[in-house]
């Protein structure tokens, strides 16, 4: 009993050790790394991407549901990207709005007949549509049956007919070159295949849209989107830059990200049975590439490219770390093998158990030890001045990190130009463990329990829309 | 004539500007896509001449602009990129004439001039 | 991130970390956050200033430059004038690097006049140091600034160390410096380039590319080297190159290609048929059609078929419509389609 009681502690210190250390790993690598391609970049004239014969052929897919207020706006701006071997298929998944009347109308589309061969299983396409306007030549407009997301970019990469796909939510606003440095690395490596990249998507609330295009960037008014900011820099500027760096990144945002289409399909395409499909995608592809041996990459571009909404909402921030904790869980359950497999390099013995232990365990084991915290504090076993001391120096630790993920923020692409906004931002580093972190834990272990109770909905995100108030819907079923 | 200049390189814009305000022309300038529409809707150029790759608003989006209303104006669009695909592509959107860069200010000029002549 | 805190604590973990060491980690951290939140401050500082500074700069020098760009030079002009307030800028080392930014990306907008005179201004402020100066840096990308700038500014007289710099350690490196040769000497710049060790990426082969496609191809036998190089990549690069410029009097040569060892090879001498169409070109792609044994290449081949066949060819795509296979069926169905709405006899 003194045994388990002592290995459950050492293993306990053994855990937050490792993860404070590879937080600081990470971090240094990230530097590093985020470093290295800006100093790169700037040597780097990216408009011949957009015009060489030879530069990559592109489909952009983007599903859209009940999109009605926005879309055409949306879609306007996806034509008006710079690139010449480009097409834009537009996935219109069984909206009940009247999405699929607008695009007609305002696009000037008719159906087409396209002879394909669909690899992928998907639900029934009632109809393929192309503009009889020359200026739009770029567009295809499928129209499907409901069947969700993955459902709905499976069809998209049925019929799209070019080297890569870059996958995009249609209400994520792209930066005028985000296509050109999403796709360079896909031209950046001799020895290696590139398979996939990874874009940042960056918080747009409070900043300010015309015309389908970024015009100022301003650090998110409400509280809960300003916190986002700043999860969203130590997640992506830290975190995948770091990984980006030792090949071992899992997870590609699915509001931006590119693939090589021919190993998408092989691979099987987006599983449908699952809430975290992006992430599910990349695994699966990797592991594809793995079990043949094949010499392969998986970057990541920091450069801020694609602008998303963030929930603005208690309620909706929780459905959407519900689905991320469901989507992680069904990921990481599918691809079990990978655990600790020396098969899989990085992969299986770094990538995969970090997942598991840090981002997956890590609020289980936060709650549980909350719990027993509240029962020994009951029991008046607490030895408190310690306690304090303790948790001082956690939370001194976390905000050094998040300080230090602001600096890196400022070092590299320094978006929150305003006066003021960088203090801003301190200061929401320092409440965060008070008003959001907590709340992300207990979202998450609802997640966990919506999963083991095999909820499956997709739930909704209801958006304000880039300033207006009308707000959307998205629902998988 | 009054012309519209949109190109977010300062000294190659002042350049342009400079050169053709020498062959009396009058001319208002953008610094980027979305300053152009804006200038747009409050004066009425008579051509407009526009990088393709700015910040914010692209030239593409200047073009479609311009060529949707009632009366429509010639465009010169800028562009690094001279191959044949993408010179082809902005004359299906629109374009009037294409520059590629590097270009000559004389050359622009002259090009100018062919529309002066069209307009009168 | 905030973890297990609670868990480590209830659970006395003041059996491992004794208080004291707690309150110096207390106190370690504590004054690195001020550490780091004073350098944060600083860095913005330093950032808005220089971000300012060279707005400012790029204003001062506007009307000066624009002066000079225009400016319309005689055979025996000898020196462009510098005001003395510009003088008293260029003073500081800063507004010299910001020049020659400006200068260099000028000189990538604008041709003819413009172009000679940025060269000759760029020289007269003796602004080549500053460049020559970056190439001798041990940090890569101060090299390859160097590199670019040389290039740009279309300095001759760095040719020979360029070319050392092809050979550099850092990929960057011998990417920028090569393509600098490029601009420098064009063709010249890839002397035994068919000897080239390391392979080149996709990207730096459309950088060559862009460079080289309007460029008449000098010598037949260099390019001819080039296609029986060990490197594959240059193999392909001059591939790509005889498509772009559609010279046809290598014809033979790409159809030898056709049975290269390598399959991005393979690939890239089909495609290069689709440029340079013949009635032996889509024989020879009928032919090698039957022994392919990758299907990916085999849609390639009836995808360049579209380009360069006729309506000889109608007859070899009529039997394809009895393959088993569907993707092949459907690429040799659009192929038909464009032959025969398109045809060119």
């Amino acid at each position: 009993m003194e045994f388990l009681y002592n290995l459950f502690n050492y293993g306990l210190l053994a855990y937050a050790v490792i993860m404070l250390g590879s937080y600081i790993f990470l971090g240094t690598l990230a530097i590093a790394e985020a470093n290295n391609y800006l100093k790169k970049s700037k040597l780097t004239d990216y408009t011949l991407l957009a015009s060489s014969p030879y530069a990559p052929s592109v489909s952009i897919l983007a599903p859209a549901y009940n999109e009605g207020a926005n879309i055409i706006e949306n879609v306007r701006s996806l034509l008006n990207i710079y690139y010449n071997h480009l097409e834009l298929i537009v996935i219109n998944d069984g909206s009940k709005d009247d999405s699929m009347a607008k695009l007609i109308e305002a696009y000037q589309l008719e159906p087409v007949q396209v002879a394909y061969n669909p690899k992928l299983k998907t639900k029934n396409v009632k109809a393929v549509y192309k503009s009889t306007n020359p200026v739009f030549h770029k567009l295809v407009v499928i129209d499907k049956d409901n069947g969700g997301k993955a459902d709905a970019l499976n069809t998209g990469i049925n019929l799209a007919s070019h080297q890569y796909l870059v996958c995009i939510d249609v209400d994520c606003i792209l930066e005028q070159d985000a296509l050109l440095k999403l796709l360079k690395p896909f031209m950046d490596e001799s020895e290696k295949k590139v398979i996939a990249t990874g874009g940042v998507v960056r918080i747009a609330n409070s900043c300010l849209f015309e015309n389908g295009k970024l015009v100022e960037v301003n650090l998110p008014k409400q509280l809960l989107p300003r916190v986002q900011p700043l999860e969203y820099i130590r997640a992506f500027l830290l975190g995948r830059m770091a990984w980006s760096r030792l090949n071992g990144l899992l997870l590609i945002s699915g509001a931006f990200g590119a693939f090589d289409r021919k190993i998408a399909i092989e691979a099987g395409g987006y599983d449908q049975s699952t809430v975290g499909e992006d992430m599910e995608l990349v695994v699966r592809m990797r592991r594809y590439m793995a079990e043949r041996k094949l010499p392969y990459k998986v970057t990541f571009i920091p450069d801020p490219l694609c602008w998303t909404e963030a929930p603005a909402t208690y309620k909706i921030l929780a459905r959407q770390r519900n689905r991320w904790m469901r989507g992680t869980i069904e990921t990481l359950k599918m691809h079990r093998k990978l655990f600790f497999n020396p098969k899989y390099g990085l992969l299986g013995i770094l990538s995969y158990p970090y997942w598991f232990f840090f981002e997956f365990l890590a609020p289980v084991i936060e709650f549980t030890g909350l719990v027993i915290f509240v029962i020994l504090a009951i029991s008046g076993l607490i030895n408190w001045p310690y306690f304090l001391a303790l948790t001082a120096f956690i939370f001194i630790f976390g905000w050094l990190f998040s300080i230090f993920a602001i600096l890196m923020e400022v070092a590299t692409f320094n978006q929150y130009k305003k006066k003021g906004e960088v203090g801003k931002l301190i200061i929401t580093a320092l409440i965060e463990p008070f008003i959001f972190h907590p709340f992300i834990v207990w979202s998450s272990i609802r997640g966990i329990v919506d999963f083991l109770r095999k909820r499956n909905s997709w739930g909704e995100m209801t958006r304000q829309g880039f300033g207006a108030p009308a707000a959307k819907t998205q629902a998988k079923e | 004539m009054k012309i519209l200049i949109a190109e977010d390189e300062p000294i190659t814009l002042a350049t342009m500007q400079f050169r053709l305000k020498k062959d009396g022309h009058e001319v208002i300038t953008a610094n980027n896509g979305q300053e152009a529409l804006e200038l747009l809707k409050v004066h009425s150029p008579q051509l407009v001449i526009t990088d393709i790759m700015m910040p914010f608003a692209s030239g593409l989006e200047v073009l479609a602009f311009v060529k949707k209303q009632p009366k429509p104006i010639p465009v010169i669009v800028l562009s690094a990129m001279g191959q044949e695909k993408v010179v082809v592509e902005a004359f299906t959107l629109g374009a009037d004439d294409y520059i590629t860069k590097p270009f000559s200010p004389n050359e622009l000029a002259l090009r100018v001039k062919r529309f002066t002549l069209r307009v009168s | 991130m905030f973890l297990f805190h609670f868990t480590i604590a209830v659970l006395q973990a003041e059996v491992f970390i004794s208080p004291g060491f707690l309150y110096v980690a207390i106190a370690v951290t504590t004054g690195l956050i001020f550490l780091l939140v004073v350098s944060l401050l600083v860095l913005l500082l330093v950032k808005n200033s220089r971000s300012l500074k060279q707005k400012e700069l790029q204003h001062q020098f506007k009307d000066w430059l624009v002066g000079i760009i225009l400016e319309e030079t005689d055979v025996d002009h000898l020196e462009f004038e510098v005001p003395h307030d510009i003088r008293k800028l260029l003073k500081n080392s800063f507004a010299r690097q910001v020049l020659l930014q400006e200068l260099k990306g000028l000189k990538q907008s604008l041709s003819g006049q413009p172009s000679e005179n940025l060269e000759k201004l760029y020289r007269q402020l003796n602004l080549q140091t500053i460049s020559c100066g970056s190439l001798q840096r041990r940090l890569w990308h101060l090299k390859s600034k160097g590199i670019q700038e040389l290039a740009a500014m279309n300095q001759q007289g760095v040719t020979q160390d360029l070319f050392l710099l092809t050979n550099h350690k850092h990929p960057n490196v011998r990417m920028e410096a090569q393509i600098a040769m490029v601009v420098l000497k064009q063709y010249e710049g890839l002397q035994l380039f068919e000897n080239l060790v390391y392979p080149l990426t996709e990207w730096h082969q459309i950088k060559l590319l862009q460079l080289l496609a309007h460029q008449p191809i000098p010598s037949e036998a260099a390019i001819v080297r080039w296609l029986h190089s060990s490197n594959y990549s240059v193999v392909q690069f001059a591939l790509k190159l005889i498509g772009e410029q559609h010279a046809l009097y290598f014809q033979e040569e790409v159809i030898a290609c056709l049975y290269h060892t390598d399959e991005t090879v393979r690939r890239q001498a089909i495609i290069c048929l689709g440029y340079i169409p013949s009635a032996r070109a889509s024989a020879s792609l009928k032919r090698l059609f039957a022994c392919e044994p990758h299907k990916d290449l085999q849609l390639v081949i009836l995808n360049e078929l579209i380009r360069s066949g006729a309506i000889d060819d109608l007859l070899f795509l009529q039997t394809l419509q009895e393959n088993t296979d569907i993707d092949i069926k459907l690429a040799a169905d659009r192929a038909t389609y464009y032959l025969l709405n398109h045809a060119v006899a």
